[in-house]
């Protein structure tokens, strides 16, 4: 479990910084966003690609905090708690 | 009946099992759908302020508008689908709340009044976010606010002009659309507060992996569906069919379902039947903590000879059920004691979580009082040497 | 788990439970004083929430005599009644006021032996989990193992306290037919 859990962590933190590196690649400023002369038509799939990459990177990150509290042994209580076992179950 | 309820509550709890064992028990987000509900409705509300900047409510120009900003104004197509996804997500988390707190017996009594006000918050999601349709004015909105107006008797009866202000579509139609969207949010928040007033430290919003994963999910859609509208609306012409969005339009659907199996000339009367039983359904939910009063006993009482006015149990209480007052005349105070707790019956719990918190015994359950506890843990002193295994059917 | 020394001779060992009724369903398990069918040393005592528990009983319930004494509430952040489960986790730590006094923690010399206390948080689905995990507890106590009996849920029994509870029909029941 713990194995999957650090395998999950390391692989979702990747994906995240795959994720940052694609959104960076994004040129944001060819849009030109406070522009008021409108023949600069953008494309919407700019922002669409954006906003995928964006996402990645959220859930991504998300997922590989999870991983990390159940990598380090953590299960919501913490095993041992200042003196007495705890268990977790179900 | 409670058997029903005991059924129905063990079979959400092993569904929250199945989360526990992908996350720690403290970020299980089935725990938090209420909280994921308050996230998304922020979202909603934040992209909603951005597209509001664009919009223009008038039947020639309302179309273009949206499409104005889907096409030509920088990320607005993603603003768009960032606002129609996190909507729709935010439906399903008020759902799985709905339902989690209705099949777990968290409605009842003291929770009355959050109960209530989460059902109109459920009602008025969804109209809100009916409403938000009606905005881009193509083929979907034109079907759905005919739809409307048959389910309230047709376009010419009351409900049905007041639906779009008048006999016929105008202007003023988009700007009451308008009010139906943007203004009825503004209620949603007061029954927001309303939902958490009697909650001493509410959990309003999820821990941050929860968080990340919730937005990023949305984020992710939005990327990957990219929110288009239909053709424009020719008032004159009622489409036939619309691309459905299940989340917020599965009424429509079931109605038309519902219209179809009546045949095809039974005019506005389907449509009819069918918003009378969503209302009779809405009320029910809306008097079930009323007809399921079973289980609650009495109140917790407190001592007052015993009561140091601590303030332990005052800060424990998770309803807000007990308040601190000026010791009455005629309480023998322990040392000078200025104030004891007193209860508010209507809101207790009975849970016990105060008698807990006292560490000097001054508050106590009545059906569970501290001498049974003695006496069972007393009951070490009568047993003789245990035997191994006595038999399970003995019983 | 059966390296440590044992902390009682007696096996099987008695040990005192205050489990929440909204946790971990032992009602199937139970006998009619109170005791575990599978596992007939173990004394249930159920509570409306598990921030209902004193932690002083459980010291009082060491000194007593008893081998082990643990508590059971809901799962973590699930409590029934929101924050009942954190508050009683918060006492058995030491975090949180009246909180339970351990030996070499916070109780000093008169606290109880860390090793004979045991928290379960447990969520409201079946038994049979919760019964292992207790049945790993008396193991532990004894450093050996101890018997177990079959676990078949059989029909439940009114639990010994709070017959009449939103989750029980009011009343006991009837006697099962077998």
């Amino acid at each position: 479990m713990r194995q999957l859990a650090v395998l999950i962590s390391v692989a979702m933190s990747g994906l995240a910084v795959y994720a940052a590196y694609r959104m960076l690649q994004i040129d944001i400023f060819q849009v030109k966003p406070l522009t008021t002369d409108l023949t600069q038509f953008p494309s919407p799939q700019l922002g669409n690609e954006y906003a995928l990459w964006l996402g990645v990177l959220l859930t991504a990150v998300g997922t590989a905090l999870i991983a990390y509290k159940w990598a380090i042994g953590f299960d919501g209580i913490q095993k041992k708690t200042y003196g007495i076992d705890t268990v977790t179950g179900e | 009946m409670n058997r029903f309820v005991n059924a129905m509550w063990r079979a959400w709890a092993r569904v929250d099992t199945w989360f526990n064992k992908v996350y720690p028990q403290d970020y299980n987000p089935m725990y938090y759908l209420g909280g994921l509900a308050n996230l998304l409705f922020w979202l909603v509300i934040g992209s909603g302020i951005l597209l509001f900047l664009y919009y223009k409510p008038s039947l020639l120009h309302a179309y273009e508008s949206v499409e104005f900003l889907t096409t030509r104004v920088p990320y607005g197509q993603a603003i768009r689908g960032l606002h129609r996804y996190s909507a729709d997500a935010m439906v399903v988390w008020v759902v799985l709340h709905f339902l989690r707190v209705w099949l777990t017996d968290r409605y009842r009594k003291f929770r009355t009044i959050a109960w209530i006000s989460g059902i109109v918050l459920l009602v008025l999601t969804l109209t809100v976010g009916v409403a938000g349709y009606l905005l881009v004015w193509d083929e979907r909105s034109l079907l759905l606010v005919r739809m409307t107006q048959w389910m309230v008797g047709g376009e010419q009866s009351y409900l049905g002009q007041l639906l779009v202000g008048g006999s016929k579509i105008t202007d003023a139609t988009l700007n009451r659309f308008l009010f139906f969207h943007i203004g009825m949010p503004f209620l949603m928040l007061f029954f927001l507060w309303m939902h958490y007033i009697r909650i001493n430290r509410p959990v309003v919003y999820p821990p941050a992996p929860v968080t990340l994963q919730a937005f990023g999910i949305v984020f992710i859609v939005c990327g990957v569906v990219p929110t288009v509208s239909m053709a424009p609306a020719i008032i004159e012409v009622v489409p036939k069919q619309m691309q459905i969005d299940w989340f917020f339009q599965w009424g429509y659907w079931l109605a038309g379902v519902f219209a179809g199996a009546a045949g095809a000339n039974s005019g506005v009367a389907p449509y009819v039947v069918w918003s009378i039983g969503l209302l009779l359904v809405t009320c029910l939910f809306f008097a079930l903590p009323y007809v399921t009063q079973t289980g609650y006993m009495n109140v917790v009482k407190v001592i007052p000879e015993k009561c140091t006015g601590c303030e332990y149990c005052y800060v424990d209480c998770h309803a807000n059920a007990i308040k601190m007052i000026t010791t009455p005349e005629g309480i023998n105070s322990k040392g000078g004691k200025r104030s004891i707790a007193e209860i508010l019956p209507s809101r207790c719990a009975e849970c016990g979580i105060c008698v807990g918190a006292c560490p000097f015994g001054a508050i106590e359950l009545p059906q569970l009082q501290e001498i049974e506890i003695k006496d069972r843990i007393g009951l070490i002193a009568n047993l003789p040497a245990p035997e191994p295994a006595a038999s399970p059917a003995a019983d | 788990m059966s390296e440590q020394e044992p902390l009682t001779t007696r096996n099987p060992p008695m040990i005192i439970g205050f489990v929440c009724e909204w946790a971990g369903q032992l009602d199937d398990y139970l006998q009619a004083d109170g005791f575990l069918t599978v596992l007939p040393t173990v004394q249930i005592v159920k509570v409306p929430c598990s921030g209902y528990i004193k932690p002083a009983w459980v010291q009082e319930a060491i000194q007593q005599g008893w081998d082990g004494a643990f508590v059971c509430g809901c799962a973590m952040v699930d409590c029934h009644y929101r924050e009942g489960n954190i508050f009683l986790r918060d006492r058995m730590t030491g975090d949180r006021n009246p909180y339970l006094r351990l030996k070499g923690g916070k109780g000093g010399r008169r606290g109880v032996d860390p090793r004979q206390v045991r928290s379960f948080w447990h969520a409201g689905t079946g038994g049979e989990s919760l019964i292992r995990q207790i049945h790993a507890f008396a193991e532990d106590l004894t450093g050996g193992s101890v018997p177990l009996g079959e676990l078949k849920p059989v029909r439940r029994h009114p639990g010994p306290v709070l017959d009449v509870s939103p989750l029980n029909p009011t009343g006991p029941e009837p006697e099962p037919a077998g």
